[in-house]
């Protein structure tokens, strides 16, 4: 008890603890922030979400309407045209109570419409944008609404404690929080091997089973800690700022299979609360195990995030290992709380302690070793064999930074890590790719059986049985459309199978063209929820295809875009750009991925961490400053030599690592088109100015750029967005005095930086925080939607270099004017 | 002017730690600083060699200012082990120190075997031990043959051996020309190396030249100590009486003359002792003034 009393205040005294609970803090207060300001669109939104409905309520009134007025409506289609009629009475009535915020009252509105519907059914008709599950799910949620009294909730952008609390919850207590608590403590035990404190406990009567577990319980402890913070906040912050109800039992939805329940939303927390910890009882065990086994902190917060981060990438993409006796599904927290069934469920806990137990017992059982994460040999060579040169002091301090990076192994380790990752996920691209392409032709087939088997002798046996020619006539027509998608299928089948990519991307377009309305028939739902943006940009995309004579890459037919008005149908519009999305692992579209997936994010970080120290890495318990400085080499050269140091190291690293994905794609695939279509947004402003000569559709300006150009521009600001956050890292460095401290100022600025950009309007382009997200700057999408033809690469590139240049200037000037660092 | 320093303030808070310190080193020689834990005498150090700013006060070395960082191609300033990068081997930062300064590879593994430092120079020095690491610090230091070496507690993890040459080291170089300036605890050290003595006291400098102060006590057992204490007092030979002991300084340590004060007058000398005064006689006098604690 002493020793974990110890530990505590340990943990206290390092004020850890308080960055935890800001960062929390941070966190829930961005969210409801960020929910508060979307407010004043919330009526937007609901009806937004009902507009589907509307849609299909609207067009088969007109269908009936239009068919009562050629040939007559018979008894069951007048009833089925009453309860339209009801339906779209419902829906005045719906929008009446959003217009004027009666929200209280939806549920009852929404009751009405659902049993309306279920009217329509019963005199045979259809309703399809809510049918199947997704229709009992409505029913079982709106009699969970009316049975709790619970008014109608903008689940988008929530306000009320409880939904705030879940969305902090679903970040925090997600991987992410996993990653945050690991990087702030994960580092507690071997920190103490690499101060040597640890032989201060050694040198007690305390055996090095109860050193480990008090260690881990003190982990436990913060965990602990962290759920209560957020709990803390997430429920005070909306409390305080917000007028909303206090009611936890608002219904959140779990799926299991092919079944689903609702359940409350304390029931949702508490199943959170529950998986979380068992994330966090496995992981800190791995840290442990960790720390035992390697010599230091960089070492254990690689090798985990490494572990962690692979299994939890295997796991999310293989759902033949989603089971229970999984560790790594503890990391899909969201995920497994919604789609588990309660008898799988309540298994997680004890795969929990039995992960954790072993891998603490493989510690307590196994000597303590203290190794890198790879070996080295006890003598070293001198650098350039020992000889001296007289270097001008900036060089001199360069040099001797290098030399310091390679002595610690950073690089080596960075290189080892990144390959490591670039390897693994070439190899989920693989499999992905493989996938894609197989279900993508899986379904072509399949359709060409049900067109060969079903459709066609299905219309020819009704035209066979029709008397009245007028009608057999329209049956007729059908047959030969059916009849010409037949052909185009198998012309596709044909041309995949001989590599014949016209005919291919032929049979593409026909379906583009099929959906974006080309071919009218009653018997294709033209459009199927589908923009023009969508619709007619898959079309350009074919045709661009079709002349370039380009190698397809999997799968679907369709280009998503940030259009599109799916309303409240989110899983469906993420399903449908999932399989919409195109993933191939040739070495140009792995590149492409990498930005597009936002992967550049990690070797960024990484980068970052290794060289981003500057000055503060000099400080702290090991102040090797003072070396520095009783040589003759002023601070500033010592700033400057760091910083040329960062900047060549961490520069030629992202080259490196670029090259790398494209030569690792090359050799197990091939090159890639460097001409393959990407889609560049345009801005309204441009689409408006004189001279524009790009496409438009009815939802904005469009045009294609070669995805060697996207890859170019990627690369090149992924560069200046490197010297940028160097530059600032080492200036923050000449006022905080540790690493971490850096490092998560870092973040904090470029995040809260990033997050005000996009409010800067007309000025964003002038904000360099806004082009960190280099796959949406590259496609023109921030320009698009904030309306700004200013935020393009190249002046990204502008900014970025200028800030840099701001940021060295004052860094140099601001030391020549200090006495101290 | 080797170095001077000029009134210098600081204070840590409310807490002034040091109060218009002012002394000049003019010529090579050693000097040690000497103060309990907490004087100042790191703070001085640090002030002299600009790690520190210091609230009030000027300091120039060799004719230049503290604040200029070219004044480290003259001087050096060995600090404590915590300054090395545990990462690097010895031969790195000997390596980084001839590259800033300029120095032949021969002169750094020439300093590397003077100190005997050669057999664990490529080895990292998260493996040296604290006396290893206080080798290399001293290495580092004199490499660049400074006209003012700076030291900061030397001594510390030396075993006798090393202590033995560290000390034959800086007499060496004192002989060549290089001015010291040296903190330590171990006053019998100290008193091996130097006579000129600064004591941190409260703030304030006592500057202390020792060949003034140091002196030689004779205690004498006699036959008849009255009658002695009476002809060596007429013989201007001051005397003290302790536990019917006669106890006779002399900053001469002239012996022949008292003996043949009490041969003339026939008494008897059964024993005698000698004893040298030195720094730490003088530090026990001036710290039990201040603590009102007798040392």
């Amino acid at each position: 008890m002493s020793l974990l009393k110890f530990e505590i205040k340990k943990i206290w005294r390092q004020k850890k603890l308080f960055w935890l609970l800001f960062a929390v803090l941070f966190c829930v207060g961005l969210i409801y922030w960020q929910n508060y300001s979307q407010q004043e669109k919330m009526k937007e939104r609901a009806l937004e979400s009902i507009q589907p409905y509307i849609d299909e309520s609207d067009g088969l009134y007109h269908y009936y309407k239009t068919t009562e007025g050629v040939s007559g409506l018979d008894k069951l289609q007048m009833q089925q045209m009453e309860h339209i009629i009801e339906i779209g009475t419902v829906f005045f009535k719906w929008r009446g109570a959003i217009q004027n915020e009666e929200w209280g009252k939806i549920p009852a509105i929404e009751h009405e419409f659902l049993s309306a519907i279920a009217l329509l059914e019963q005199a045979d008709g259809d309703f399809s944008t809510l049918v199947g599950e997704k229709r009992e799910q409505a029913i079982q949620k709106n009699d969970w609404l009316l049975a709790q009294g619970l008014p109608f909730v903008d689940e988008e952008f929530p306000l009320s404690p409880a939904l705030v609390l879940k969305e902090s919850a679903t970040i925090l207590w997600s991987a992410l929080g996993i990653l945050l608590v690991v990087l702030l403590f994960g580092n507690t035990l071997i920190v103490e091997k690499e101060q040597q404190t640890l032989l201060t406990l050694k040198t007690q009567p305390i055996p090095k089973w109860e050193r480990i577990i008090v260690k881990y319980s003190s982990l436990l402890l913060v965990t602990t800690f962290f759920l209560g913070i957020v709990i803390a906040f997430g429920w005070l912050i909306p409390f305080l700022f917000g007028n909303s109800i206090w009611n936890f039992n608002y219904p959140q939805l779990i799926t299991a299979g092919d079944t689903f329940t609702y359940i409350s939303t304390t029931d949702y927390l508490l199943r959170m609360i529950l998986l979380f910890s068992c994330a966090a009882l496995f992981v800190f065990s791995l840290v442990i195990l960790l720390s035992t086994r390697l010599k230091s902190s960089f070492s254990v917060l690689v090798g985990t995030a490494l572990v962690g981060g692979a299994g939890f990438w295997v796991t999310d993409l293989n759902p033949v290992i989603q089971m229970w006796w999984n560790p790594f599904q503890f990391f899909r927290v969201v995920a497994v709380v919604s789609q588990s069934g309660e008898s799988s469920f309540w298994l997680y806990p004890f795969t929990a302690i039995c992960w954790s137990g072993l891998l603490l017992l493989t510690s307590i059982w196994m000597h303590d070793r203290e190794q890198g994460m790879f070996m080295m040999t006890d003598q070293k060579r001198p650098f350039d064999q020992g000889r001296t040169r007289h270097f001008v002091t900036v060089k001199a301090s360069a040099i001797f930074e290098w030399r310091k990076m390679k002595r610690r192994g950073l690089l080596r380790q960075l290189s080892i890590v990144l390959g490591l990752f670039i390897f693994l996920g070439y190899f989920m691209v693989t499999q992905l790719a493989n996938e894609k392409e197989i279900s993508y032709i899986a379904n072509l087939e399949e359709e060409i059986l049900f067109y060969e088997e079903e459709l066609i002798p299905f219309t020819e046996e009704e035209i066979a049985s029709l008397d009245d020619s007028n009608g057999a006539e329209k049956w007729e027509s059908q047959l030969t459309f059916y009849h010409d998608i037949l052909a185009n299928y198998k012309s596709g089948m044909a041309g995949y199978e001989h590599q014949d990519w016209n005919a291919f991307y032929n049979y593409q377009l026909f379906e583009n063209s099929l959906l974006n309305g080309s071919f009218s028939s009653v018997f294709i739902n033209t459009g199927a929820g589908l923009d023009s943006f969508t619709l007619e940009s898959s079309i350009e995309e074919k045709k661009w295809l079709l002349e370039q004579d380009i190698r397809p890459v999997f799968s679907g037919h369709f280009l998503p875009s940030i259009y599109g008005n799916w309303g409240n149908l989110k899983e469906q519009k993420k399903k449908w750009h999932e399989d919409n999305r195109k993933v191939d692992n040739s070495g140009l579209f792995s590149l492409y991925l990498y930005f597009n997936s936002y992967l550049y994010v990690i070797p960024l970080l990484l980068l970052v961490v290794v060289v981003g120290a500057g000055i503060a890495g000099e400080r702290g318990k090991k102040p090797t400053i003072q070396l520095l400085k009783t040589q003759p080499i002023a601070v500033r050269s010592i700033f400057l030599g760091k910083l040329l140091n960062a900047l060549i190291v961490g520069c030629s690293g992202l080259v490196g690592i670029n090259a790398f994905i494209l030569v690792i794609g090359t050799i197990f695939n091939r090159f890639g088109d460097w001409n393959y279509p990407i889609l560049h947004y345009n801005s309204k402003s441009i689409v408006e100015s004189p001279g524009y000569n790009g496409m438009r559709a009815f939802e904005g300006g469009y045009h294609f750029m070669p995805l060697g150009e996207y890859l170019v521009k990627g690369i090149v600001l992924f560069l200046f967005i490197l010297l940028f956050m160097i530059a600032l890292s080492h200036v923050l460095a000449l006022f905080i005095s540790r690493s971490f401290g850096v490092y998560t100022s870092l973040a904090l600025v470029s995040g809260i930086g990033y997050l005000l950009s996009e409010r800067l309007g007309e000025y964003a382009q002038f904000s360099p925080f806004l082009y960190l997200n280099i796959a949406r700057v590259v496609n023109g999408e921030i320009s698009t939607v904030l309306n700004n033809p200013g935020v393009t690469v190249f002046n990204g590139c502008m900014v970025l270099f200028v800030f840099s240049i701001i940021l060295i200037i004052l860094g140099y000037v601001g030391l020549r004017s200090r006495t101290t660092i | 002017m080797i170095l001077s320093v000029k009134d210098i303030y600081k204070s840590y808070g409310k807490e002034q730690v040091l109060k218009g310190i002012t002394f000049d080193i003019e010529e090579p020689k050693i000097i040690a600083l000497v103060g309990p834990n907490g004087s100042g005498k790191s703070t001085l150090l640090n002030i002299i060699t600009n790690l520190l700013p210091s609230d009030k006060g000027e300091i120039t070395v060799l004719g230049k200012s503290n604040r200029n960082s070219n004044i480290f191609r003259d001087i050096s300033f060995m600090q404590d082990h915590t300054v090395l990068y545990d990462y690097l081997t010895g031969y790195d930062h000997l390596q980084f120190i001839g590259d800033v300064q300029g120095l032949p590879k021969r002169q750094l593994l020439d300093t590397a075997d003077q100190i005997g430092i050669t057999s664990y120079l490529n080895k990292k020095v998260k493996n040296y031990s604290l006396g290893m690491k206080q080798h290399l610090l001293l290495a580092m230091a004199v490499v660049n043959k400074p006209k003012l070496l700076i030291l900061d507690e030397p001594l510390n993890g030396l075993d006798p051996t090393s202590a033995i040459r560290f000390r034959e080291l800086l007499v060496s170089l004192h002989r060549n020309g290089t001015a010291i300036l040296l903190s330590s605890h171990n006053l019998a050290e100290i008193d091996r190396v130097t006579s000129s003595i600064l004591f941190l006291k409260n703030g304030d400098l006592i500057q202390e030249d020792m060949s003034e102060f140091e002196q030689v006590r004779y205690q004498l057992v006699v036959s008849d100590w009255k009658k002695a204490e009476k002809a060596l007092v007429a013989a201007g030979i001051p005397v003290e009486i302790v536990d019917g002991r006669l106890h006779v300084y002399r900053r001469d340590a002239a012996l022949d003359v008292i003996l043949h004060e009490l041969e003339q007058l026939d008494i008897v000398i059964e024993d005698i002792e000698k004893k040298v005064f030195g720094s730490e006689e003088r530090y026990r006098k001036i710290f039990s003034e201040q603590t009102g604690v007798v040392l």
